[in-house]
């Protein structure tokens, strides 16, 4: 009927497994892991579907555009998404069984709105984007509210609440410096901001870098980030640890690189000022933190400030480099979270101490986590190795010589504190000798990710020719 | 060029210090006599019954967002309404109709969900 | 020349990483095995794969009370022997496959080194385009030429060994099969390391043998301390990685290649320009900084000594013969970096030789027998610096290889008492072995001659031309080579030392408690045969003036040929026969002489300590110490540190938790209030810091643009 609406087959098949899981919820209320796992078979189809749907093309007007850059995310958020909803099956069925299908329904429709992202080009349809890829979040955030530990309450609550007023706030001053961007260009396309280099314009963009620093979690706009991965429930902030972030930078990307990528003299002195604060700050607040997920917060301030790195090279081979580093990221990330999950689930905190005697416990799970911090700290034969070693290859390429030295100076910090994690799980713990208990989805879902983390610390090439080939349809040439 | 934006900033200024100027002068020169007649909501009329700090019942605002949805959304209809014959004549009328209609289906189904979860029972 | 169509190369690094994951699946079906039947409980889901708990765990909680001693005094036990046996079951195949792995390695490196005679510089593997998306281009080749071809021979030689005696060793540990999946995987890294054709490749080892050195140091992470040290030595090795990291980068951007051979043909050309000759020197300095943290050398030596809580066979293999020595082999391979500029390579020697002796004399004091072990093997990686800062590349890795055979015989023999002694490692605890263990007595002997240089042995050669070539230099060299003959010294006694306490003198132990025995077969045969490489390994470098040709110098002549030709730009340094014979004479006179005197103190027992103990505790202190830096490090950096950071962690962090606020006291809230804010928890605050970063963000750009 249309020539464009191919084009985005696979975002409204998320939208209508959406609508379907709620549907169901509401018309034949099923308790157990049956939606779930509906959700995230269904959700894996259309995984597989993007293999073989090969929608390229521009939507009129060049308000959206799906080239290689929107397939890549597109499978990396429905990955993270699969995974997202793995991790949460078995929490969600044991701890508010009543209630499930909103929770799938709302981080699809979050899902959905990261998809589209990746190939807005337009202001209106790039900011309709991100509040419908935000919204759901907030509210996944509070989502398990009853579920804090005895001591605190309402922390779930508080962190859903510090999320949307920080996040709120953002937006509008994304909105504002955008308002400013069109009335300055008379243009709401994104590739438009070169049009009248005027000051105002200039400002107005700031605004809008700031506003989206703060999705990424970049200093100074990092605040909410270990509060709220503090206080939301972990199945969750796994997947807000990861997914919202690579849709911030995907966007930045556009923005920066894609549409703005004449005045770089303006833009990249705060990018990398941002990414030189994220990691100093995130490495040095992450070394006293003595709670798990606090600490895995500011270590995802610091792992952004990496990839902001890379994305100031300000070349193809910058920009695939970032995108490859956020892909191991999402999977690492995802590892690190689902496996506290697991061992903290049996109710307490999150602090370093429930951890301990996790390799004792269940060797599988403190393996896995020992393998997942490995890659975040960027070790051999773990995905994340290559991705912070291509980050430096490419930003010192790029003459960026101080803020290389600094990531790799950092980064011996990071593998300190990361280190101290994985001991905490070699500490003996005389109370608990049992195996830790992990549902089915989780365990699955934890595997998933250590394949990945291992298969592409072994075999990255697919990854990167892949993260080459998306780089391509932002920056040309070489 | 940062120079002729020079007095927007003055006017900035100025705004932002006439308004605390105001307060700052009400603040420093106004007469202050506090009793407990000038503490209550109404000098004069009716007893104040209760708190004023009333909890309304949270279907108030769910019933009240409700409307608020279907209300604004039903605008777009007028729209397409408007418009319709004029599409008809250019040759896209069955497309935009189409979409008016997965639109309304759409919402036919969140009110269905609505419906279904007890969004509109007061008494639930 | 070289031939690059020698496919099987791969194989050599392969095998052992296809033995790894054999033994990994096979520690993986051992686990499987042992647990315990799933019993179908409410949840309806099983628990995750878990250990065998029940089977070990109460043996091990003896060790996990004994806490880790902040000291040098000997710890506890060693490890898991004694402990009530634990059926291997499937893992009993893992030694098998994991040594067979390294014969085969060592089968292909003889293969290779056959291969390399004549003409033949360097065999290469066909480049293999790892990744190539037409911006990013990685290629990788094996490249096996006569520096690796001699690295890979003691690795896999030495390390083939070392696979033998750990399959007794480790016999009946729960793990067995993950041990022998990590050291083979170790072997796989150190040999990406030396035959890799580009600094990527080598990077790759560089950090993967740290990866794994840090899994053998925690193997048995159940005891606590052990996984401490190996986040202490992971670490440390980090700080060296990290400023390799930046060498290379240097590197790359100078000669605009990843590749090895590239760089160092290239040096030679850029020396005309005297910015790009500095930007050499930063990167070589750069190098030798990560050469440092790999092998344990000044600054970054504290992490040596406490890794001795890995298995022994791991201190054997990985912190003896080859992981340290990672940081020679890169010196030798950029031998051009390096000779470019004398003052760099004087720094070199500089340090190696104040680490020798910093490390030579902290031994003389030590009583666990691995300690003195690990001091003595950084002392000796001293003396190889010093070697590589006079410019013998070749007799540097001489000694790095009659090391790698004493050294490797000295830590198993030492593994041997300590099976004996039942987890003994105080020698003060010893004494009087020799009748029990005659087999690991001989032996260690052996070992001990040659690392404390007697005549003939192979240690007295290396380490002797070492010395040599420091006092030809003359100059300032003259005082390194006064600090290297100080040191072989105290090298001598401290080694007479640890024999007599061990092997001589009464029993200091009760006999009704500690049986000592000794070790089996497949432990002592692999003791053997490092004793006689240790006595007859001098025969690969003797010195020209006792009429023969230095054949390990002669062999490396093609990869050390651009370094030397730098070299002989500043000047050659050669001595007459007579001063010579002089030098050799002293060595042995030295080693004789401290021999002597090492094991007249010790033989009769431990007065001679007790005495120096209560006559000079400051100096006994102070060498058992290790000169005070470790203690340095804790009290000036990591104490400031931790200070610091749990400032950031209280006064920013910590108070965001509202109730702490309330409690802390008026005039901290007062003074801390500004801080505070910065995390307060408060998303007032936080909309108001975002606010005031944006508006300064754009602030500082309008007055860009203005």
């Amino acid at each position: 009927m249309s020539a464009w609406l191919h084009l985005f087959t696979l975002e409204l098949a998320v939208v209508a497994i959406a609508l379907l899981v709620l549907l169901w919820d509401a018309f034949a209320p099923a308790a157990g892991r049956a939606v779930g796992w509906t959700t995230a078979l269904l959700l894996g189809g259309v995984f597989a579907a993007s293999f073989f749907v090969d929608g390229r093309g521009t939507v009129p007007h060049g308000v959206f555009v799906r080239d290689e850059w929107v397939v890549f995310h597109e499978r990396l958020f429905l990955a993270a998404g699969i995974l997202g909803v793995l991790g949460s099956i078995d929490w969600l069925a044991t701890r508010t069984p009543k209630r499930q299908a909103e929770y799938y329904a709302l981080l699809l429709f979050s899902l959905a709105g990261m998809m589209l992202l990746a190939g807005a080009r337009d202001w209106i349809l790039l900011v309709t984007c991100f509040e419908l890829m935000s919204m759901p979040l907030y509210v996944l955030c509070a989502y398990g509210k009853q579920d804090g530990p005895a001591s605190e309450p309402k922390l779930a609550a508080e962190a859903g609440l510090k999320l949307f007023i920080t996040g709120a706030a953002s937006s509008g001053l994304t909105l504002f410096g955008l308002a400013l961007v069109v009335g300055m260009t008379g243009t709401t396309h994104v590739g438009g901001i070169g049009a009248n280099p005027a000051p105002l314009t200039i400002v107005g963009m700031l605004f809008v870098l700031a506003g989206f620093g703060f999705k990424v979690g970049a200093v100074p706009f990092h605040m909410w980030v270990p509060d709220t991965y503090q206080g939301a429930p972990t199945p969750f902030v796994a997947f807000l640890s990861v997914a919202p972030k690579a849709a911030g930078l995907a966007t930045l990307a556009i923005v920066l690189l894609g549409g703005w990528s004449a005045d770089s003299s303006v833009w990249l002195p705060v990018l990398l000022v941002l990414a030189g604060a994220s990691m100093v700050v995130g490495n040095l607040f992450a070394l006293p933190q003595t709670d798990a997920r606090r600490l895995l917060g500011f270590s995802g301030v610091a792992q952004i400030g990496y990839a902001l790195l890379a994305l100031g090279a300000m070349s193809r081979g910058g920009l695939a480099m970032t995108l490859f580093f956020v892909a191991t990221y999402v999977f690492t990330n995802l590892g690190v979270f689902f496996v506290l999950h697991a061992a903290a689930e049996e109710g307490g905190g999150h602090s370093l101490a429930r951890i301990a005697g996790l390799s004792r416990r269940s060797p599988w799970l403190g393996g896995a986590l020992l393998v997942f911090l490995l890659s975040l700290a960027g070790i051999p034969f773990v995905a994340g190795f290559w991705a912070k070693l291509f980050v430096f290859m490419e930003a010192w390429n790029a003459g960026l010589v101080g803020l290389v030295v600094l990531g790799v100076a950092l980064a011996v910090i990071g593998l300190y504190y990361y280190l101290t994690v994985a001991r905490s799980t070699y500490m003996a713990d005389g109370d608990r000798t049992t195996p830790v208990p992990t549902g089915f989805a989780l365990r699955a879902a934890i595997l998933v990710c250590l394949i990945f983390v291992v298969g592409l610390g072994l075999w990255p090439r697919p990854l990167v020719e892949a993260a080459d080939r998306a780089a391509a349809g932002i920056v040309s040439g070489r | 060029m940062v120079e002729s934006y020079l007095p927007v900033l003055i006017l900035f200024v100025m705004v932002v210090a006439f308004a605390f100027a105001n307060m700052a002068l009400s603040e420093l020169g106004g007469r202050k006599r506090k009793n407990v007649g000038k503490g209550e909501p109404y000098e004069c009329g009716m007893e104040p019954e209760g708190n004023a700090r009333l909890r309304l019942s949270i279907h108030f605002y769910l019933v009240a967002v409700l409307f608020i949805l279907f209300d604004v959304e039903s605008v777009f209809l007028v729209l397409w309404a408007v418009g319709a014959r004029s599409f008809a004549e250019t040759g896209v009328g069955v497309f935009v109709f189409a979409e008016i209609a997965a639109f309304v289906g759409l919402l036919a189904l969140a009110l269905a969900y609505v419906w279904r979860k007890g969004g509109l029972e007061w008494d639930r | 020349m070289n031939l690059t169509d020698q496919t099987w190369l791969w194989a050599i690094p392969a095998l052992p990483l296809a033995g790894s994951a054999l033994c990994g699946i096979l520690h993986y079906l051992t686990i499987k095995a042992r647990m315990p039947k799933r019993a179908h409980g409410a949840h309806g889901h099983d628990d995750h794969g878990h250990d065998a708990h029940g089977h070990g765990h109460a043996a091990h909680a003896d060790h996990a009370a004994s806490d880790h001693g902040a000291g040098d005094h000997a710890h506890g036990g060693d490890h898991g022997h004694g402990h009530a046996k634990v059926e291997p079951g499937l893992s009993a195949f893992a030694p098998w496959i994991a040594v067979l792995a390294m014969a085969g390695a060592f089968a292909l490196a003889i293969k290779g080194f056959l291969g390399l005679q004549g003409e033949t510089h360097a065999l290469e593997s066909p480049a293999w385009d790892w990744i190539d998306t037409g911006t990013f281009r990685i290629d990788l080749a094996i490249v096996l030429d006569r520096l690796s071809s001699v690295m890979t021979l003691v690795i896999t030689g030495v390390g083939t060994l070392i696979h033998i005696y750990a399959a007794g060793y480790m016999k009946g540990d729960k793990h067995y099969a993950k041990f022998f999946a990590y050291l083979n995987l170790f072997v796989f890294a150190m040999l990406m390391l030396v035959l890799s054709s580009n600094l990527l490749g080598l990077f790759v080892g560089w950090e993967g043998v740290g990866l794994c050195s840090y899994f053998l140091i925690g193997f048995w992470y159940e005891k606590g301390w052990p996984a401490e040290a190996g986040q202490k030595a992971f670490v440390m090795n980090r700080i060296g990685d990290a400023s390799f990291l930046i060498g290379s980068f240097l590197l790359v951007k100078l000669f605009g290649t990843l590749d090895l051979s590239d760089i160092v043909a290239g040096v030679s050309g850029l020396l005309g320009d005297p910015e790009k000759k500095y930007e050499l020197l930063l990167a070589g300095l750069f190098l030798f900084g990560g050469a440092c943290g790999k092998s344990a050398q000044l600054p970054l030596f504290t992490w040596l000594p406490d890794a001795m809580a890995g298995p022994t066979p791991v201190s054997a293999l990985i912190h003896a013969a080859t992981m340290v020595t990672a940081g020679i082999y890169l010196t030798v391979r950029l031998n051009p970096v390096y000779a470019a500029s004398p003052d760099l390579l004087f720094f070199i020697g500089a340090v190696g030789a104040v680490t020798a002796l910093i490390a030579g004399s902290t031994a003389l004091v030590q009583r666990d027998i691995k300690r003195v072990l690990a001091y003595s093997t950084v002392s000796q990686l001293g003396y190889m610096f010093l070697g590589l800062g006079t410019g013998a590349w070749a007799a540097a890795i001489f000694h790095l290889v009659t090391h790698a055979f004493f050294k490797a015989l000295l830590f198993l023999g030492a593994g041997s008492v300590i099976h004996g002694m039942h987890e003994e490692q105080d020698m003060h605890k010893m004494g009087g072995l020799k009748k029990h263990m005659p087999a690991t007595y001989f032996t260690f002997l052996a070992g001990a001659a040659a690392l404390s240089g007697l005549p003939l042995l192979s240690g007295y050669f290396s380490k002797d031309e070492i010395l040599a070539h420091t006092f030809a230099h003359g100059g300032a060299y003259r005082i390194l080579w006064g600090i290297g003959i100080a040191t072989a010294a105290m090298t001598a006694f401290y080694t007479w030392r640890m024999v007599a306490l061990t092997f001589f003198g009464k029993e200091r132990f009760d006999p009704h408690h500690v049986h000592p025995h000794e070790s089996p077969s497949v432990m002592t045969v692999p003791l053997m045969v490092l004793a006689v490489l240790s006595v007859f390994g001098g025969l690969l470098g003797l010195p020209p003036v006792l009429g023969s040709t230095h054949a390990l110098e002669h062999w490396l002549e093609p990869v050390t040929a651009a370094g030397n030709a730098l070299l002989a730009e500043h000047g050659t340094h050669a001595l007459d026969h007579g001063t010579e014979w002089m030098l050799l004479g002293l060595g042995a006179v030295i080693a004789l002489v401290f021999m002597g005197l090492g094991i007249r103190a010790y033989v009769g027992g431990t007065a001679r300590d007790e005495k120096v103990a209560s006559s000079a505790p400051g100096l006994a202190r102070f060498l058992q110490g290790a000169w005070g830096i470790d203690a340095a490090y804790t009290a000036y950096v990591v104490r400031p540190m931790q200070l610091l950071f749990f400032v950031v962690a209280i006064v920013i962090d910590q108070f965001t938790i509202d109730g702490m606020v309330n409690g802390a006291g008026a005039v901290a809230r007062t003074c801390g209030d500004r801080v505070r804010r910065m995390t307060s928890g408060n998303i007032a605050t936080y909309g108001l810091w975002m606010g005031a970063a944006a508006a300064l963000i754009a602030f500082l750009f309008l007055k860009r643009i203005g």
